[in-house]
Order: structure tokens, then C-alpha cells, then sequence
């Protein structure tokens, strides 16, 4: 590929997402959602190195923006934060899709009649490609040639969320509050604490307080998404603690249908009751200060996915300082370990990329080993409960992964770079930024040495 | 002593019960017999409740001791019997039920045991739990079935792995990986489907329907998974296959209808000789087509379906043709049963052969991931072979889920053969004589008589070492596939309440142990060897007739019928 000279002017980014934020409440759970939060945390870092332009519908907007932008002498760039096959055609401007995947490897066939869902040849005609991962990094370089520019960069979301002092966990029943406009399903009030077989609360959405106290266990997820397998999550939680009403696990469902959503969950509520432990699962979009009173709330963070792209809720729980109970594959390999979190083990098993309607076998995700995940949240409640320090030493290693991961100067002097070797011109970032980045760099490569590994 | 026994099903019923619940009861009690004669004299009782107490009093007026035998899950065992009565049972769970529900107590096993003399379970694990619930000095022993004297060879001349080309025979249906054509979009047979038959046809009326309730699901080829209302199809050319095949002048009444790019499509529909054009509606509308077939058919092909995806959609499935049922019928009359005739047929299998007999129907056995698996890990290899050995009364019980597994699966190189019907005693000593290994990768057992079989044979396994197999199951014959637990339903609860755990199968582990098994058997002779003796010798111990008749003896002391 040849590497155009670098122009002198202003560099531009055009950014795109299929959902623009305007009512991200009625896109919640929908295909691609979550492609605008991802974007919406790399604006910050875009404009440090040049300027943004949002766009409605690139087909129309990109290239009379590009032309514009060229006329004058400045350069642009079109970041779609999309899937590759959803990529728009005949874009002259140069662009790049960003995009997450969690598979081993990327779709290299098309079906369907429809040459792009192979995404080998789509990203092959793109001036390049950003993922969040460096396993998906790995998956989607082994599909392209070698000198195709891809490049792994989490979302900058770090600063947003980090903590400076360590968590403490809440084992007294210290009361705090959510209250938010939505659905509410709560064992407690439902009487599943007492029987299986309760009448389902009425779905429809009211102003909701929910007192919580005790130790909390949190997860964010879609519970249509079945590669957040979440069925197990429940479960392994009320096997855990099916005596114990001190504990807490606290479900924030992200759908956009109530009905359909809290439906499934009460269904699985069910099928494990009586139990005395909590389960608390709420529904509706949560402004920013409740989230983050979840997010303060909560003493560790939860999953149990077979596979992650990078997985916003659980990077901003732990850059917030809170401990994690998570397998350490996929993108999650990357800042989950044992120091931080309760890792819960997982295997790899055979099977399709998740929107190829044949269902073919190309690709491995993991199955996860359900007793260490009920194991995970033993030990935790353990540390929680009687080792204070542990607790602290964990919500510290949990923040500064994070900041290792996906702080914003890191992810500003990678893309910088990036930029670079695209043959463009991003704004000059200050030398201070640059020596901090090459500190944690050789810091790296001095901790894999130390370990016998090889250099990154 | 005399000895009443019963199972819930009885000799005449086998065949057609087979893969239902508790046709195992029925083996595990035929299997016992000969140990039990020779401690007691042993009559078989059909109605308990009308039989038990009278033979009881007359033995007893005989001066006889009298025991009753039930072999069948606790729930089912009658009660208020004045003849002591002992349960014999399999299990497969770390809980047992304790719950009632039905308003019937007998669900809650507690209730049951405490009401009869005492319990005989298959298992190590499910007498400790016995003991958890009933306390230490309830009367419960594990005394498997005796299996080793039937198949068993000595240990002392453990066999070699099997070489060059083995021939395998049975009276029923084979269906054989390297028999289809697989590309991503489509999935053909090149051998006749009226092999398949499973029944002979006098031209009535018959419906099959295809929601995920109704068993005849499982006679659709390239469909998605059945859905409560019908099945979806997934690619160009989906099929039904008839259990029965069909001549004469033919109706078929078809309840179907198209979706997204299909709806008011013309596709094409054949059965045997003759084509007829369906227009794909939307609303579900029955219509019927009459077929003058000059000789029999019992495929019913669709072509012409659209496959694109809908842009946008956020079903990314290529559905085309949603199905509820069909209906066929003779319209010439004529009520002569089709020729049917279950053929004897026979395979060659060579290399290294696995092999597996299971109840398809029974979701534990986890027969979808031995498949997978087993392709996955020898897809470049040309000398591995899967046998599953399918016990099950109906075809459908794994047909269409095994022809959907194999096109995802896609072309590979090894080679899955998949056995229904019936093996003779000398048809299935050859089974277990052409085997390299047995495989199990199930989620739970109760005890499992096959592997125990295949063992006494001097077959080494790959299995897990959880519930009834941690009894039999050590490196030393076989090599463990790793699992660790998960949440499950007690089968036969209605309400479907997570109340138990068993096991979660590693699918890496499994995969490794396959690729370390071939490579033993291709190039350690003495392993191998050293293995098939070890699983002979270890099923010597675990059951013999001796072994298991020691156990019985002292657990009938114990308990000491009047």
C-alpha cells in the first residue's frame, strides 16, 4: 500500500455511528448500539489531534465534507464505528472502521449474496482499521496482508471513571439509593425469597428508589445478547448465596423493550427460588450521576461472556476501583487478572461467527466453567467480608490496570502514532505525554522480560 | 427367599419404548437376573399392586421369606404394600428430590424411602446421597449391575487395538458422513432416502407437525432449530423426509408460508417423479397438491428459495419457508401396506474407531458435542471414525439434528457413522470388537451399562470422571475428560426449577483426549495395551457376578427380609 506525502494542513476527522445518541434510550439493546458509546468516548482524544465532524449519513455528508476539507488544504479521515459489512460503498474519502469482535477469527466468506459480510475483502479496500483488542487485533490481522494498517485502542474511558483512593467493601448494610424513571424487578418485593411460583409486577415504566446495602454484586447487559450468558451469572450467584441476605446482585438491563426484557429475566428469576439473597434487576436508562451511584455503589463487577469486544460496563467499574469477578479471555485478557479480579476459568469451544445465518463452524468463542464462577463469588464475599486489605489491594490493582489499558494519553499517543503511519498529520502532542507514554512502555517490556516472556 | 421384581416396562414393549424415560429399568432389571437367581427364586410381577401382597402371603404362609424388587425411579415405587419393598434406582444428580409437586408426596423421595425397606442405587454418589438425606443408618447400598461375565474378556490377555478393515453389520439404518455433499449453502445426499423408512404406509391420513414439541421435527432437513408455532427454513433447498414412503395417487396438504423476500414466491416442490409449483403466501393458508407416483417416495424436496439476508433485519437468520405441518393421503383407495422392509445392512470401518451407544433423546448424553468435537479435532484426518450407536425407537430422535451438526460442520476427513436399529448379541460383540475406544461425554450417568460393556471388553475410554463413572472411570483405562458442574432440572419435574447440579463438559479437554487417544493407539501398542487391560480388570472388580452378588448378599442380610 502506498503511503501518500503528508500534507501540511489541518487534519479532520469525520465520525460516524449507525445510532447518533438522539434517543439512545429507544436503541438500547438494538444490532450496533453500542458502536455510539464507543464513539462518544474517542471524540475527547480525536480532538486533541485535529478536529471533529460528526455526520448524520456519510453516503451523502463524507465526500462533500472531504472535498471541502481537501480544497482548502487540510486532510480528513472518516472513523465509521461500525461492523465492516455494514461499511457504506463508494466513499472516496479515506476511511477506517472501527469496530469490536470477540470470535478467533473474522467472517472470510460472504453469503447471502452479499459480498461485504466478507469482511477480509471490505477492510482490504479501507485505508485501515481500528478494533479494541488485541485479540480481535490478532483475529483480523491473520485474515488481511501484512501490511495492513490495523491498530488495537480501547475506549479512552479511564479518566471518566478512575479513583485515586481504593474502594472500600461495604459489608455493613450502609444504605444507598437508586432512583430512576423504568422497571424494577426485586426478589425481596416479588416474595421470591419465599416462593417460586409470584405473579409478575406490572412492566410498565414508573419513577423507581431502590434501597441497596450489603455487598453488591453488578453486571450491565443485554439479555438478548447470548454471548453475555448471562443465565449463568444468575445462577451461579444464587448458588453462592442462597442463605446469605446480606448479598446482593444487581442487574442493570440494557433493552430497549421493557416487557421483553424483564420478562426473560423474572423467568430465570424464578426457575431458582426460594432463595434469600437478592437479585435485583432494573430497567430504563440511568442519567449519568444514578449511573455512577451504581457504579459506587457496587463492591465488584460481574461477568460471564463467552467472548468480549472490549466491554465498556466492566472497564468502567474497574477503572472506578471495583474488583472484578471475570474470565480473562478475549478482549478481557487484557486487563482482568488474578491481582484485580476473581478469574473465572473458560474453554474454548467451536462455533460460528454470531451473524452468519449459516451458522457455519469457523471461529472458537468460550464456554465458561460454571463452579468457578460460583467459586469466584465465594472467595469474593470472603475478601469482602474478612480481609479488608485484600479488598483494597484488589481495587487498586483493578484502577491502575484500567489506566494501563485505556487512559486517555495512552490511547492519544497510539492513536498519534497510528495516524503517522497511515502517512497523516495529527496535531503535535506535548514531549511531557510522549516521555510518560515511553515510561509505561519499557515498563512493559521490563515486566514481560522479568517474566521470562517475550517482548511485546 | 423368593424375590418379586418389576420393572415399569415390560419385555413385549421394549422395542417401541426404547430412548423413552425409564426404558433403562427394563436393561438394568434383565441384566440383574442372573445374579438375583442365584440368591433367590425370582418372579416377575406386571400390576404390584395387585400382585406383590398375595405372593407375599403365600410365601409367607410357606414359611418363605418374600422381598419385593422395584426397579424404577422412587415416585413411581407403590406404597402401602404389606411386602417389605426396596427400591432400585438410577441417579445422576447431587440433590435428590425433596419437594412435592402434582399433588403427589412420592415426589419427594424422602417421603418414599421412608415408607420401604430401603434403597439400591447404581452409584457411589447417590448412596451418600441417600445416607445426606435419610440419615447413616437408613439401608442404602451402591451395587452396580452386573455386566463383566456377559462380554468380559480376562484381563490377563488384553486385546491390541484393532487393525485393518472391520465389518459391521445391522438390521436397520446407517447413515454415513461421506454419503452427503456439503457446501455452506447446501446439503445433499447421494444415497436414496428410502432407506430411511422407519414404517410401513396403508394410505391413511397421516399429519406430522414441526413445532419444537412434536417428534417429527426431526424429519426436516435444512431447517433452523423448530420454534413453538413451526420451523423456519435455512437454506435453498430444504427437504422432509417421510418415515414411510409413498406410491399411488398421492395428496399432500401443505400449511406453509413465506418470509421477507419469499412471501408470494413461487418455489418448487417434489415428491418422487412429479414437480408442482407452491406460492409461498403469508397468512398460512393450507393448500393440497395430488402426485401420481410411478414408484415409491418419501422425499419431499423444495427448491427455489431466496437465501439473501434482508438489509437491516435484526434476524440475520435466512429464513424462507415457515412450516407448521403437512398431511398426507392415498387417493386411490388402495389400503395395501407399502412394501416395507427393514434392510440388513453392514459398513466397513477401519483406523481408529470411537464409539459411543446412547439415547438420543436424552438431552445428558451430550451427543452434540462428541460430534463436534470429534470433527473439529480430526478434520484433517482420514483414518478417525465416530460410531454412534443410536437407542432410540424413532429416527427423529436425532436425524434432522445430526444432518444439521454435519452442514455446519462442513466437509471434513474423518468420518461419523451413525447406527439405528438392531444389533444382534454376535453384531454387537463385533461392534466392541472393531472399537479402539468408547467415548462418553455426557453430563451425567446413573451408571452407564455401555461404557461398562465396552470396558469389559477391554475397550479403553475417553470419559469423564463424575457421578456413577468416578466408581470406574481412572487414568489407568481411560483418558479423563475434564468437567466441573452446572445448574439442572430433576427430569422428570414439571415445573423445570434449577434444583440440582451435574456436569459441564470441557470441550478443549475432550478434544485433547481424542487427539492423545489416536496418537496411542497409532504408535504405543504397550499403552494401548496396558490400558484395555486396566479396563478390563477394573470392571472385574466393580461387576462381576461375584463382586456384585457379594455386595447384594450382605446388603440382604443387612436388611433381613421376613
Amino acid at each position: 500500500m502506498s503511503v501518500p506525502a503528508i500534507r501540511r494542513g489541518e487534519l479532520h476527522f469525520l465520525v460516524y455511528a449507525p445510532q447518533n445518541g438522539d434517543d439512545i434510550a429507544a436503541e438500547l439493546g438494538r444490532p450496533d448500539y453500542s458502536y455510539w458509546f464507543v464513539l462518544r468516548y474517542f471524540v475527547p482524544v480525536l480532538e486533541r489531534l485535529g478536529r471533529v465532524i460528526t455526520l448524520h449519513d456519510p453516503e451523502t455528508e463524507a465526500d462533500a465534507y472531504f472535498h471541502d476539507i481537501r480544497s482548502r488544504g487540510d486532510d480528513a479521515l472518516l472513523f465509521l464505528f461500525m461492523p465492516p459489512n455494514k461499511v457504506p460503498k463508494n466513499i472516496s474519502c479515506p476511511a477506517l472502521a472501527v469496530f469490536a469482535w470477540e470470535y478467533s477469527s473474522i467472517p472470510t466468506e460472504q453469503w447471502g449474496g452479499d459480498p461485504r459480510n466478507d469482511w477480509s475483502a471490505v477492510l482490504r479496500e479501507m485505508r485501515g482499521a481500528i478494533t479494541h483488542s488485541n485479540y480481535a487485533l490478532t483475529a483480523t490481522a491473520q485474515a488481511l496482508p501484512p501490511d495492513f494498517p490495523i491498530c488495537s485502542l480501547p475506549a479512552p474511558l479511564w479518566e471518566r471513571y478512575r479513583t485515586h483512593r481504593a474502594s472500600r467493601a461495604n459489608v455493613t448494610a450502609a444504605q444507598w439509593q437508586l432512583d430512576f424513571e423504568g422497571v424494577v424487578l426485586d426478589s425481596f418485593v416479588l416474595g421470591l425469597n419465599v416462593a417460586f411460583d409470584v405473579a409478575s409486577p406490572p412492566y410498565s415504566a414508573a419513577r423507581c428508589t431502590v434501597a441497596l446495602g450489603g455487598i453488591v454484586y453488578s453486571a450491565v447487559f443485554n439479555p438478548n445478547d447470548k454471548r453475555k450468558n448471562w443465565h449463568d451469572l444468575l445462577s451461579a450467584f444464587v448458588w453462592a448465596f442462597r442463605d446469605e441476605a446480606r448479598a446482593t446482585l444487581l442487574l442493570k438491563l440494557v433493552h430497549h423493550d421493557a416487557v421483553f426484557a424483564c420478562g426473560l429475566v423474572l423467568h430465570e428469576m424464578r426457575k431458582l427460588a426460594p432463595y434469600q439473597c437478592r437479585v435485583v434487576a432494573v430497567h430504563g436508562f440511568l442519567d449519568e450521576s444514578v449511573y455512577a451511584r451504581m457504579v459506587a455503589g457496587t463492591t465488584y463487577a460481574v461477568n460471564s461472556s463467552r467472548g468480549e469486544g472490549q466491554c465498556l460496563p466492566l472497564m468502567e467499574f474497574m477503572s472506578a476501583g471495583k474488583p472484578a469477578i471475570a474470565p480473562a479471555h478475549t478482549a478481557m485478557a487484557e486487563y482482568v487478572n488474578p491481582r484485580n479480579s476473581f478469574v473465572v476459568k473458560a474453554w474454548r469451544e467451536w462455533s460460528h461467527w454470531p451473524h452468519d445465518p449459516r451458522l457455519v463452524l469457523r471461529c472458537q468463542r468460550y464456554r465458561i466453567d460454571w463452579e468457578s464462577l460460583r467459586d469466584g463469588y465465594l472467595a469474593s464475599w470472603q475478601v469482602a467480608t474478612q480481609d479488608p486489605a485484600q479488598y483494597r489491594r484488589m481495587s487498586i490493582e483493578a484502577t491502575r490496570a484500567l489506566a494501563r489499558f485505556c487512559s486517555s494519553p495512552s490511547i492519544t499517543w497510539q492513536l498519534h502514532r497510528y495516524l503517522r503511519s497511515l502517512g497523516l498529520k495529527p496535531r503535535r502532542l506535548p514531549l511531557r505525554a510522549a516521555l510518560a507514554l515511553l515510561c509505561v512502555e519499557l515498563r512493559q517490556i521490563v515486566n514481560r522480560v522479568a517474566r521470562g516472556l517475550r517482548p511485546p | 427367599m423368593k424375590l418379586l421384581v418389576f420393572s415399569p416396562v415390560q419385555q413385549q414393549a421394549i422395542q417401541k419404548s426404547l430412548g423413552n424415560p425409564e426404558y433403562s429399568y427394563f436393561f438394568v432389571l434383565q441384566k440383574y437376573l442372573p445374579v438375583l437367581e442365584k440368591l433367590a427364586e425370582v418372579v416377575f410381577v406386571s400390576r404390584p399392586e395387585d400382585e406383590v401382597d398375595a405372593l407375599f402371603h403365600a410365601a409367607r404362609n410357606k414359611g418363605q421369606s418374600c422381598l419385593f424388587m422395584c426397579f424404577s425411579p422412587p415416585n413411581k415405587v407403590p406404597l402401602g404394600l404389606e411386602c417389605p419393598t426396596l427400591v432400585v434406582f438410577a441417579w445422576e444428580f447431587d440433590t435428590l428430590p425433596d419437594e412435592t409437586w402434582d399433588e403427589d408426596r412420592r415426589n419427594d423421595w424422602r417421603f418414599v424411602f421412608s415408607r420401604i425397606r430401603g434403597a439400591i442405587t447404581l452409584s457411589s454418589q447417590t448412596q451418600n446421597l441417600v445416607s445426606r438425606v435419610m440419615g447413616a443408618d437408613y439401608p442404602v447400598a451402591a451395587i452396580p449391575v452386573p455386566i463383566f461375565d456377559r462380554i468380559g474378556a480376562p484381563p490377563s490377555r488384553p486385546r491390541d487395538a484393532p487393525q485393518g478393515i472391520r465389518s459391521i453389520g445391522l438390521t436397520g439404518r446407517i447413515i454415513d458422513s461421506r454419503d452427503y455433499e456439503i457446501t455452506p449453502e447446501t446439503f445433499r445426499s447421494r444415497i436414496p432416502m428410502e432407506r430411511f423408512c422407519t414404517q410401513a404406509w396403508s394410505g391413511e391420513r397421516v399429519e406430522m407437525h414441526f413445532s419444537h414439541a412434536d417428534a417429527s421435527s426431526g424429519f426436516l432437513g435444512g431447517f433452523y432449530a423448530p420454534e413453538p408455532w413451526g420451523a423456519w427454513s435455512r437454506i435453498q433447498e430444504p427437504w422432509i423426509m417421510l418415515p414411510f414412503a409413498t406410491d399411488g395417487i398421492v395428496r399432500l396438504s401443505i400449511c406453509a408460508a413465506g418470509y421477507g423476500h419469499n412471501a408470494g414466491r413461487k418455489i418448487s416442490m417434489r415428491l418422487g417423479n412429479q414437480q408442482h409449483i407452491l406460492e409461498l403466501g403469508s397468512d398460512y393458508t393450507p393448500v393440497a397438491f395430488d402426485f401420481f407416483l410411478d414408484q415409491p417416495a418419501n422425499l419431499i424436496q423444495f427448491a427455489g428459495l431466496h437465501t439473501g439476508s434482508i438489509p437491516g433485519a435484526p434476524d440475520p437468520r435466512t429464513m424462507g419457508l415457515g412450516l407448521r405441518w403437512i398431511a398426507i393421503e392415498r387417493l386411490d383407495g388402495r389400503t395395501d401396506p407399502s412394501v416395507f422392509v427393514v434392510p440388513s445392512l453392514s459398513v466397513a470401518l477401519e483406523g481408529i474407531v470411537f464409539t459411543s451407544v446412547l439415547n438420543p433423546g436424552d438431552g445428558r448424553k451430550n451427543w452434540g458435542d462428541i460430534v463436534k468435537v470429534f470433527c473439529q479435532t480430526f478434520g484433517d484426518t482420514s483414518d478417525a471414525t465416530l460410531v454412534l450407536k443410536m437407542s432410540h425407537h424413532s429416527i427423529a430422535a436425532f436425524f434432522g439434528r445430526l444432518q444439521y451438526l454435519l452442514h455446519r460442520i462442513g466437509t471434513v476427513k474423518c468420518r461419523v457413522i451413525v447406527l439405528h436399529g438392531y444389533l444382534d448379541d454376535s453384531e454387537f460383540n463385533h461392534l466392541v470388537n472393531s472399537t479402539t475406544y468408547y467415548v462418553n461425554a455426557s453430563h451425567g450417568e446413573g451408571l452407564c451399562m455401555p461404557l461398562m460393556e465396552f470396558m469389559s471388553a477391554g475397550v479403553p475410554a475417553l470419559a469423564p470422571d463424575h457421578t456413577a463413572m468416578a466408581d470406574y472411570v481412572s487414568p489407568e483405562s481411560t483418558f479423563i475428560v475434564r468437567s466441573s458442574l452446572q445448574p439442572a432440572v430433576w427430569p422428570h419435574d414439571p415445573r423445570a426449577l434449577l434444583r440440582a447440579c451435574y456436569y459441564r463438559i470441557d470441550p478443549e479437554s475432550l478434544g485433547c483426549a481424542f487427539d492423545t487417544a489416536y496418537r496411542v493407539a497409532k504408535n504405543s501398542p504397550q499403552r494401548y495395551r496396558a490400558m484395555a487391560a486396566a479396563a478390563s480388570a477394573i470392571q472385574q472388580r466393580f461387576s462381576s457376578d461375584t463382586a456384585v452378588g457379594s455386595k447384594l448378599t450382605a446388603f440382604l442380610d443387612r436388611i433381613k427380609p421376613v
